[in-house]
């Protein structure tokens, strides 16, 4: 019998079960998610555009390929460096899969389970959403993270940042963000501090190597003269496991401009605000945090991830064109702010985020408020 | 020189089967009907019985909320069928050999006056002509429009080039646009586009204020040119009729008949050959099947565009306001991980597939959706697509939280399904947004 041939067979057998099974429900979740579906326009426009939100999603799921690819090898890279060790390419390469695949697994293997759960529950389709939750939620992780926590910021982020909010499409904080923080204040000691280099059992490091990232490392008056800034740019210093590369970051960044899923006027202004706001900072002065230059700020601690994959998520971000402007420059301003004159520094961009997110809600209700506003004084010129 | 609108939003969707400008001749249609669904915000009452004798002209059905304005027959012959049908009627005609008119009078257009304009247009059924905005239904007698509007060029896909509809008929163009000026106390606007010069009819047409539009589809939209001309408040009453039905008034004050005998384009990637027809609204597709390609797949046969036209099939009949027959192939194949494969044959506003490098290809699209019913994803995919000043996503939402007072503030008064057309076309959540729209429309209309 044909491969297709006997997939046809498993159908037609899964198909005989029963109307109300798991089974079959989990043979439709299977079929829409390898298929787009044979459905055909019914009312309205009789053809529709190729782009679907699997397609989006997909696109999503791709940029964030080469930080996560870029991620695996510097994990293995600071490890070997760590101990004081050199190894060809394949071996830090193979150390760094090791130790973020497990963290990626169990994010997918929770996510997209408790997603197929609330999808049967509800008598839905699984939501793409899911797939770059599912992966977002690994990448801004420290490296030596328990998979324990992964597991539990995940389901964080699908049932609380997500379901609790009545489903995707109504939640009103970014889901990544969201369970981050919470995973952040929770469990401290995970999150901070000696936990940006991975290390193996009874493995400890050379004497004098700090474990701490690069961001707290420049921002306490460490010194970040032993780094290049092709280290940097290239992501070979220490930090999140997919938040680290500036290069890989821009470079699924640029994916997701080019094709417009990532929405330009929120990454350029947040940028733009964020570095002038930095520039302001080292003009004052007074602390090595203050003084760092403004263009490290954008570089190191997940800036420019936060700007290009998190800030411009369409559900939570501002929804018209010249919100989204105004959504970026407070954006930008605030991260950089929180991150100079709080203790959250490392997530500042996270919390800025879910404090815009609400903010965004208040400048669309401005920006529809004007659109209104315009239409009733065309109507009071002409009475 | 008549002022240029250049519009930057909006998108030209480029498919097989363009018609070329030549007349071609199709056998006689063996029926026609009048089917009340083409014309929105009536409640269709029978004024025939079946095997009924009718003319060119002869009332069928009247608004029974409304009773003067009449709805009547395109040809003359017997009334074969009556099938109602949802609060819907279809009168099926079986046309006679030798086409019969009722005649009404004929006095020079100088010398009546509104209401005896207004009189024969209702009694004729040519009032049908006239649709009104808000609301995009059958104008009302008793009011008078601030403007009324003719969009001389249709930039939807594959749409017959007016220039070629009206050809030769500059008499009737004229006489039709000397009625109109006198059913308005404003101006007629004609809207021509930028890029071309438009065919002498409309070119050399007196009493009209021409206004050039320049930009991507929907420019050629009624509604559009509107919001740019002489946008709609509340309590607004504007009427638009389109440049056919314009010479079928004319031909009706200067020959005392009811002509809907028109052009109409036969346009899609599975027509044999594209090309131009002359029918009369409400004719019967099944002449066609001869003209189309014989494939394997099923087609499907829309009277209209491939945007807002209805899903006729061989069965079905010209719609009243349709200038084009378009068939396109029906989508009947589910894509193994079609979501991530490059999609080169497809078409797609966003730069997810290759058509945006590829502008001047023509595609051959189906009727797939191409995707799964997901919540609305607001990234500004329906602004880029509609030149107004309209926030549509949450004018969409504000319809389907029944928010009636917040969908006008938000301009449901503006637009109807033809302008939200593209962006149901381009919706990656793809929600049929021109059905809430209508939705949004009639609860609005309950209310007032």
């Amino acid at each position: 019998m044909s491969t297709l041939g006997t997939i046809q067979h498993l159908k037609n057998k899964v198909e005989q079960i029963g109307e109300k099974n798991i089974l079959r429900s989990m043979d439709e979740a299977w079929r829409a998610f390898v298929y787009v579906p044979q459905r055909v326009t019914t009312t309205g426009a009789h053809i529709r555009d190729a782009i679907d939100l699997k397609r989006t999603m997909a696109t999503v799921v791709i940029a964030l390929l080469p930080a996560l690819l870029v991620g695996m090898w510097n994990i293995g890279y600071q490890h070997y460096l760590a101990l004081g060790q050199t190894v060809d390419f394949w071996a830090i390469f193979g150390f760094g899969a090791r130790t973020v695949l497990p963290i990626v697994l169990v994010s997918y293997a929770v996510g997209m389970g408790i997603e197929a759960v609330m999808a049967y529950w509800h008598g839905r389709e699984v939501n793409e959403y899911t797939w770059v939750t599912c992966l977002l939620v690994p990448l801004v992780l420290p490296p030596t993270i328990p998979l324990w926590i992964v597991a539990l910021d995940i389901s964080f982020a699908v049932l609380v940042g997500k379901v609790g909010f009545r489903g995707i499409g109504k939640n009103i904080f970014n889901a990544v963000a969201f369970a981050h923080l919470f995973i952040w204040c929770l469990f401290p000691a995970h999150m901070r501090g000696n936990v940006w280099i991975a290390l193996g059992p009874n493995e400890t490091t050379i004497e004098g190597f700090s474990s701490i990232s690069a961001w707290a490392q420049a921002t306490q008056g460490g010194e970040l003269s032993h780094y290049y800034i092709t280290d940097i740019l290239m992501g070979w210093v220490p930090g999140a496991i997919g938040t680290i590369s500036i290069t890989a970051t821009a470079l699924g960044g640029l994916l997701l401009l080019l094709t417009g899923i990532a929405n330009v006027r929120i990454v350029f202004s947040m940028l733009l605000s964020g570095f002038l706001t930095g520039c302001l900072f080292n003009y004052v002065g007074g602390s090595p945090c203050l003084d760092l230059p403004a263009v490290y700020h954008l570089l190191l601690g997940g800036f420019a991830f936060g700007a290009l994959f998190i800030a411009t998520d369409p559900l939570t971000s501002s929804q018209t064109n010249a919100g989204k402007w105004v959504y970026g420059l407070l954006l930008g301003s605030l991260a950089m702010l929180l991150r100079l004159w709080t203790p959250i520094s490392g997530e500042a961009v996270f919390l800025a985020i879910l404090i815009m997110n609400i903010g965004a809600r208040l400048i669309d209700w401005y920006v529809v408020q004007c659109n209104i506003k315009r239409r009733l004084n065309r109507y009071k010129v002409k009475k | 020189m008549a002022s240029v609108i250049r519009l930057s939003k909006g998108l030209d969707i480029v498919l097989q089967g363009k018609a070329e400008n030549v007349f071609s001749k199709c056998d006689a249609p063996l029926a026609y009907a009048v089917q009340s669904a083409d014309f929105q915000g009536i409640t269709p009452q029978l004024l025939v019985q079946k095997g009924a004798a009718v003319k060119a002209g002869t009332a069928l059905f009247c608004d029974a909320l409304y009773p003067p304005i009449r709805f009547a027959s395109p040809v003359s012959g017997v009334v074969a069928d009556i099938v109602s049908n949802n609060n819907q009627v279809q009168i099926i005609i079986t046309p006679n050999a030798t086409n019969e008119f009722e005649t009404f009078d004929v006095s020079p257009i100088e010398q009546i006056d509104r209401p005896q304009i207004v009189s024969t247009m209702l009694q004729s059924g040519a009032w049908a002509f006239l649709v009104q905005r808000p609301f995009g239904v059958i104008a009302a007698p008793d009011a008078v429009p601030n403007n009324i509007f003719i969009s001389g060029f249709d930039t939807a896909p594959l749409a017959a080039d007016a220039d070629f509809l009206v050809n030769g008929e500059g008499d009737a163009f004229q006489a039709g646009i000397n009625v109109l000026r006198k059913l308005t106390k404003g101006k007629v606007y004609l809207s021509l586009c930028a890029d071309y010069p438009a065919n002498k009819v409309m070119e050399r047409a007196k009493g009209v204020e021409i206004v050039r539009f320049k930009g991507k589809h929907p420019a050629g939209n009624v509604g559009v040119q509107i919001h740019h001309i002489a946008p709609i408040s509340k309590g607004d009453v504007v009427w638009t009729i389109a440049p056919q039905h314009v010479i079928a008034l004319g031909k009706l004050f200067t020959q005392g008949v009811y002509d809907v005998a028109k052009v109409v384009a036969l346009v899609g990637s599975e027509v044999k050959k594209t090309r131009y027809y002359r029918m009369t609204a409400g004719a019967s597709l099944a002449v066609l099947a001869d003209l189309l390609q014989a494939s394997a797949t099923p087609q499907r046969i829309i009277s209209g565009n491939v945007l807002t036209g209805t899903n006729a099939g061989l069965d079905g009949y010209l719609g009243f306001y349709h200038n084009e027959i378009t068939v396109i192939p029906e989508g009947n194949a589910a894509e193994l991980l079609g979501w991530l494969l490059p999609c080169t044959r497809k078409f797609s506003h966003s730069r997810i597939c290759f058509s945006w490098w590829m502008p001047n290809k023509q595609y051959r699209l189906d009727t797939l959706t191409n995707g799964s019913t997901r919540p609305f994803v607001a990234d500004g995919e329906y602004e880029r697509v509609l030149p107004m000043d309209i926030l549509p996503s949450y004018l969409f939402k504000a319809i389907l939280e029944h928010h009636t007072e917040r969908a006008e503030q938000l301009g449901i008064y503006e637009v109807i399904e033809e302008d939200v057309a593209l962006c149901e076309f381009v919706c990656t959540s793809k929600i049929n947004v021109q059905a809430i729209l209508r939705q949004g429309i009639n609860e609005l209309r309950i209310k007032n």
